[in-house]
């Protein structure tokens, strides 16, 4: 809330910069590499097109695993 | 002596929704740890990953709603857990993370490599959450190092003490075991076969460390002389339901299992929050500094108006849940899988 919490007084007083920056870290490489795999899968999909068929394995939103 | 007010009602609300959540989440991890043993190919590993894949995230919406009615309920309590168990539960949540990507993502190509990678994300993304819940909640029970102002003054070390670890060991080998007879049940042919092998010689070791867990939980809260409102019967009949898997999937009543390890993991929970009660995280260096459902609770208001969106909305929750696990009730095996003649 402007000027009545501000960010100072909402600060964890038991959790260290050095943790905060070590889960910060570890969230920005597991986003990153999730990233980088999904651009992967993009550019597979988008160079392979639609063919227009449906394999056997891809039949049903069950099986879709 | 249990008081029926509206904490007391949140209490039992969150208590609920982490009952929910290790039964059914329970068997999730136990089937993701599995997922290494039961499947000897691929074609196995993807019959395992599609008992899972209609359910897996539904599940994992009870702990979500647990910390959203801990954070609106008891806001206190949250702020002590969240900052005070900050690295383990970055933990549980980057496994959570990983395991519900590699879920989506395996079958999205057919390098075996590719598969194998996202094999051990499902794997460990399982194991290490089944591990930890059971040594945060443990943790919690046993009392942490929380000082006057309610904050958790303790280190990461002091989270791992044995009680603590014997309670994650037991959660692992509880879900495990649950997940094996989840598999027995959901799956066919050689990967079901599997999975009644691991139930049948998980049975007894979950079966010792849950009664050793139990008795030990017992002791501590004699010690400090505050043992909540546990009717003994409960903790008894939770090891009790154990020990009768041991003769129910030997058996092969694999359904009743199952019925057994889920009565056993929600009796657990339940002995584990009875004994909180009226606290919700007790304080290691004097009972004076214990958080309670009062002093870490919001305002009246607040609980009111959620108790009434509570009663309107879970019942819709828990219907469609209910329906999603109706519709995908077939077992599934390399046959579902490969149609024949295709």
């Amino acid at each position: 809330m402007y000027g009545l919490l501000r960010v100072e007084d909402s600060v964890s007083p038991t959790v260290s910069g050095g943790e905060v920056l070590l889960t910060l870290i570890g969230f920005t490489v597991v986003y990153g590499v999730l990233a980088a795999v999904d651009l992967f899968l993009m550019r597979k999909y988008a160079r392979e097109g639609t063919t227009g068929e449906t394999s056997a394995d891809e039949v049903g939103a069950a099986m879709a695993y | 002596m249990i008081e029926f007010d509206l904490n007391s009602l949140w209490f039992a609300l969150v208590g609920v929704l982490f009952i929910g959540y290790f039964f059914l989440e329970g068997f999730d991890f136990g089937a993701g740890i599995l997922l290494p043993v039961v499947g000897k190919d691929d074609l196995d590993r993807r019959v395992v990953v599609n008992t899972l894949g209609p359910v897996w995230d539904a599940n994992e919406v009870w702990v979500i709603t647990a910390g959203g009615a801990m954070f609106a309920a008891f806001p206190e309590w949250y702020a002590t857990l969240f900052s005070g168990f900050y690295l383990p539960l970055f933990l549980i949540l980057v496994a959570l993370i990983v395991r519900g990507v590699a879920f989506e993502y395996r079958s999205k190509d057919k390098r075996p490599e590719w598969r194998a990678w996202w094999d051990r994300a499902i794997f460990f993304g399982s194991a290490l959450p089944a591990l930890l819940w059971g040594v945060a909640f443990a943790n919690i029970v046993r009392g942490v190092k929380i000082d006057a102002t309610g904050e958790y003054v303790g280190n990461l070390l002091d989270l791992l003490n044995p009680y603590a670890l014997f309670g994650g060991l037991t959660t692992l080998a509880l879900f495990t075991l649950h997940g094996a007879l989840f598999l027995s049940l959901k799956t066919g042919g050689d990967v079901a076969e599997r999975a009644h092998r691991v139930a049948l010689g998980l049975t007894v070791p979950a079966a010792g460390l849950l009664f050793g867990f139990l008795t030990w939980t017992w002791r501590n809260a004699v010690a400090i002389d505050n043992d909540g409102v546990v009717p003994g019967a409960i903790p008894i009949l939770a090891a009790v339901l154990l020990v009768a898997a041991i003769w129910l999937v030997r058996e092969r009543f694999h359904g009743w299992g199952f019925v057994a390890t889920g009565a056993a993991i929600a009796l657990t929970t339940l002995t584990l929050f009875l004994n909180l009660y009226p606290r919700v995280m007790p304080s290691s260096i004097a009972p004076a500094f214990d958080l309670t459902i009062y002093n870490a609770a919001s305002t009246s208001t607040t609980l009111t108006l959620m108790a009434w969106v509570a009663v309107a909305f879970v019942p819709i929750v828990l219907a469609y849940q209910a329906w999603s696990y109706w519709v995908f009730r077939k077992r599934m095996t390399r046959e579902t899988l490969i149609p024949a003649g295709s």
